[in-house]
């Protein structure tokens, strides 16, 4: 079809509208989806929805692809209309429109049950080249102190059983290791039991078995509080570790290579006599940086240089770290408690989640008394886990006390989705972590006791070309 | 003709005395009745909570996470004060219910804090053996020091002081050694300083001057504030002697507490009065606040901010800036912030108690309603 006739069938359309029509250009820097560099006229009263098919239908799609459309690189929310009102624009100009691919509505896929609250989950990723993916992906860290691996059909394939007290925070390491921290200070490497050969055998084996336990882990102490959360390169063998004690940890993954540690941690019996306690051998961390004022509550590491890490705290600062001599390279001081980082790499920026319900957005490049770089406003509860989109350089997600996860690009203030519980009560129900994965979706743990999947699909709709 | 309004000193307005608590940001559920006493521990991670259902119970803050919890009161005895001690190294919190002060060692810090904790609460043990001899101790001692039955060690209380009327108040020393405790029914002995190091009570009064409703430690001086019905006296403890009586002008007070830096005070009563009292100035209030319809409960200053509060039976926390200037010639500047609005009122009562974070414009409330609150900037 060519341009005039899908200009043309587009004004036959919406011939009974009175509302007007403007000029607009289209343009995008996805060049699989590019339409030809012609000025068009489109309804004033379009909104992204509208503006999408308009390009759907210049590119003659076979399924349509969700657009999303920036007007001096800011997302549109509103109509067209609307937009040139609050700009104080007439509609005789021409407007140049940017579009890029969407995402649909996450919806709903599935929720694995828990015991307890879910504090913190995680998933592996695989490129989609690779022949073996672990047959359980998902891990969840619940306050009944237990570290469980999902499959996508929702058993539990191991679970990993040990800390003594609330499990706050799980990552993978590489893909058959795991690490975990939480209440009783300790942070620990547990190795992932390989399936055999055949993963439907392996499967079946734990649907009539039950999950395997884990019981033996590598411990690491030095925190003398709760560890909130932790960061793992693999590359570097490096973990970095969040303490409500107000310590950033710098640790080395090889349990063999880690100094002794100076920070005891026991086992004790919680129900029984209280001061019956043994005590764990353990490692050290390479160094405890302590120069935040209060307790740390996330920690990253830089997504391309792993020899720097950020962390945040609910002393208001971000601070940055150079991991080779263990020292604090920047201090950044917010209006509020920070209660959660995450990094969009692509853009330099580092994004924090406030007890004041809002995600700000800082660039760790400019001088530190430069004012924050955004505000992402829109959650009625702290805002405890971020975690960046694996297809959208613009794009995050966030988990907040107030029951949701939010879905956001940093091109707008406000979110572009919300997700809520599939319990009951959804809106007293605090959500405590989110993961947002390429191969799973979305995936949130709270006080529902449940790990909860949502997907939406659209960037992935088409094969992308190879890179 | 001029406008009478023009003439009054123009008072800033909220926005510009940001931050200050505005939104309930926390719920903590678990009590079954009353909650009557809310304390956090200097690090402000963990939450304490006392009730009727006769439990001490500790949160993790940001979550409403309930970690640990003891029974402490006898027949249900409800729990009427918990404190935690200021001194961090130690992790010992203080509750009482009924005529028992328990000191516990909730079992939620590191080792080396624990253990710090055990030697302080162990050391005093037979220092009443060695310093008199037992039946003078049984006679003269206001309070018996006592080891707990196996069912309170294993809950984590390491100590019992016993005494000999319903303890409704405690309050810490600042470096976490002694304490005070008001039994208001106590006459002569209402008020009693305990010495932890030495498992050792002290009455500091001969006579009783009244129904004592409260005492407090001046933040840094040894100065003893004592409230009853009527007044609030200022004692000097290293001279022995009262200094000075403030006339809140209200029949009954429940509540009061001491700027942090020593020379203003705060009092709430039982006839809807919050009064701000500058001890420089005079005994009488320098203002009268009536904010609240129902009897107050609790006022409290911040320990680092320009912020007080008062609670009360209508179900309602009512925030205040409160700036005292260093010029002795400059009134303080009050001007009421924000209405805190989420307890229910039960059988006629509200919130009950309140408490600042120590760090944050974040406050803490315990409420008739059977919850604790953490309100948040
Ligand atoms: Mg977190």
């Amino acid at each position: 079809m060519s341009t005039a006739d899908a200009q043309a069938s587009l004004a036959s359309s919406t011939s009974d509208d009175t509302t007007g029509q403007i000029r607009i250009t289209l343009t995008t820097q996805d060049k699989s989806v590019a339409v030809p560099d012609v000025p068009l006229y489109v309804p004033l009263n379009l909104k992204r929805y509208g503006l999408s098919e308009v390009v759907n239908h210049l590119l003659a799609t076979e399924r349509p692809i969700p657009f999303d459309f920036l007007i001096n690189s800011e997302l549109l929310r509103t109509s067209l209309q609307e937009y040139i009102v609050q700009k104080g624009l007439s509609s005789e100009q021409t407007l140049t429109l940017e579009y890029t691919r969407s995402i649909l509505p996450p919806t709903f896929l599935a929720s694995y049950s828990h015991p307890d609250w879910v504090s913190s989950v995680d998933v592996v990723e695989t490129s989609p080249s690779s022949n073996t993916k672990p047959i359980a992906p998902i891990l969840s860290g619940c306050y009944d102190g237990i570290v469980r691996a999902w499959n996508l059909s929702g058993s539990v394939i191991s679970e990993f059983g040990g800390h003594t007290g609330p499990v706050k925070s799980v990552k993978w390491l590489g893909d058959n290791k795991i690490v975990s921290a939480g209440m009783d200070r300790s942070i620990r490497i547990w190795k992932v039991p390989v399936a055999g050969d055949d993963d439907q055998a392996a499967a079946e084996e734990i649907d009539s078995n039950g999950p395997q336990t884990v019981a033996s882990a590598r411990v690491f102490t030095g925190h003398k509080s709760t560890v909130e959360d932790i960061a793992v390169s693999a590359a570097t063998s490096r973990m970095l570790s969040a303490g409500a004690d107000g310590a950033v940890g710098l640790w080395t993954t090889n349990y063999r290579e880690a100094p002794p540690a100076t920070v005891s941690v026991s086992v004790r019996e919680m129900s029984g006599k209280r001061r019956k306690k043994t005590s764990v051998p353990s490692r050290g961390p390479i160094s405890m940086m302590d120069s935040h004022t209060g307790p740390v509550t996330g920690v990253i590491f830089d997504a391309r240089d792993s020899t720097v890490g950020y962390s945040v705290s609910l002393d208001h600062t971000i601070k940055t770290w150079d991991l080779v001599i263990g020292a604090l390279v920047d201090t950044r001081t917010t209006s509020f408690p920070l209660l959660s980082i995450t990094a969009l790499p692509e853009l330099s920026l580092l994004c924090c989640g406030s007890s004041a319900r809002h995600v700000t957005l800082h660039d760790p490049r400019v001088a530190a008394d430069a004012a924050t770089t955004g505000t992402l406003t829109g959650h009625t509860n702290f805002v405890v886990s971020l975690s960046r989109s694996p297809e959208s350089e613009f794009m995050l997600s966030s988990a907040s006390h107030d029951g949701t996860v939010r879905v956001w690009d940093v091109r707008a203030q406000k979110s572009l989705y919300v997700i809520s519980r599939e319990t009951k009560n959804a809106d007293k129900v605090k959500v405590f972590g989110v993961h947002w994965s390429r191969n799973v979706g979305i995936v949130s743990g709270g006080e529902d006791k449940r790990v909860q999947i949502n997907r939406g699909t659209g960037l992935d709709v088409i094969d992308k070309p190879a890179q | 003709s001029i406008d009478p309004d023009s003439l009054l000193p123009k008072l800033p307005s909220p926005q510009d005395l940001r931050p200050f608590p505005i939104k309930c940001s926390v719920t903590y559920r678990g009590h079954k009745g009353r909650v009557r006493a809310v304390s956090v521990d200097p690090s402000g991670l963990w939450l304490a909570t006392g009730g009727d259902d006769a439990t001490v119970r500790i949160w993790e803050v940001l979550t409403g996470r309930e970690i640990w919890k003891a029974s402490v009161g006898d027949d249900n005895e409800a729990v009427q004060s918990v404190e935690w001690s200021p001194a961090r190294d130690s992790g010992i919190l203080a509750a009482s219910a009924g005529e028992k002060i328990f000191l516990c060692l909730p079992p939620i810090f590191d080792d080396e804090t624990e253990v710090k904790g055990q030697e302080l609460l162990a050391a005093g043990w037979g220092y009443a053996a060695q310093h008199g001899p037992a039946e003078q101790v049984n006679k003269e001692q206001p309070c018996k020091w006592t080891k707990p039955s196996t069912n309170l060690t294993s809950q984590g209380v390491d100590v019992v002081i016993m005494c000999r009327q319903t303890v409704k108040q405690i309050a810490w020393h600042r470096r976490g050694d002694y304490f005070t405790s008001v039994s208001p029914e106590g006459a002569n002995m209402a008020v009693l300083v305990h010495q932890v190091s030495k498992h050792n009570t002290q009455s500091p009064f001969r006579k009783s001057k009244g129904i004592v409703q409260r005492a407090q430690f001046h933040p840094f001086k040894p100065i003893l504030y004592v409230a009853t019905q009527r007044y609030v006296r200022i004692y000097d403890l290293s001279t022995q002697s009262l200094t000075k009586a403030l006339q809140p002008g209200a029949r009954w007070l429940s509540s009061f507490d001491i700027h942090p830096r020593g020379d203003n005070v705060i009092t709430g009563s039982y006839d809807k009065r919050v009064t701000w009292h500058d001890l420089d100035l005079s005994t009488k209030p320098y203002r009268t606040l009536r904010y609240h319809s129902r009897a107050v409960r609790d006022v409290r200053f911040h320990s680092r901010l320009s912020l007080f509060c008062s609670a009360s039976d209508d179900g309602y926390i009512n925030v205040f800036h409160g700036t005292v200037y260093d010029d002795l010639l400059r009134n303080p500047l009050l001007v009421p912030l924000k209405v805190l609005k989420g307890h229910t009122v039960v059988q006629s009562l509200g919130v009950l108690k309140v408490e600042w974070h120590p760090k944050e414009a974040w406050l803490f409330s315990a409420g008739a309603d059977g919850t604790a609150k953490l309100w948040t900037s």
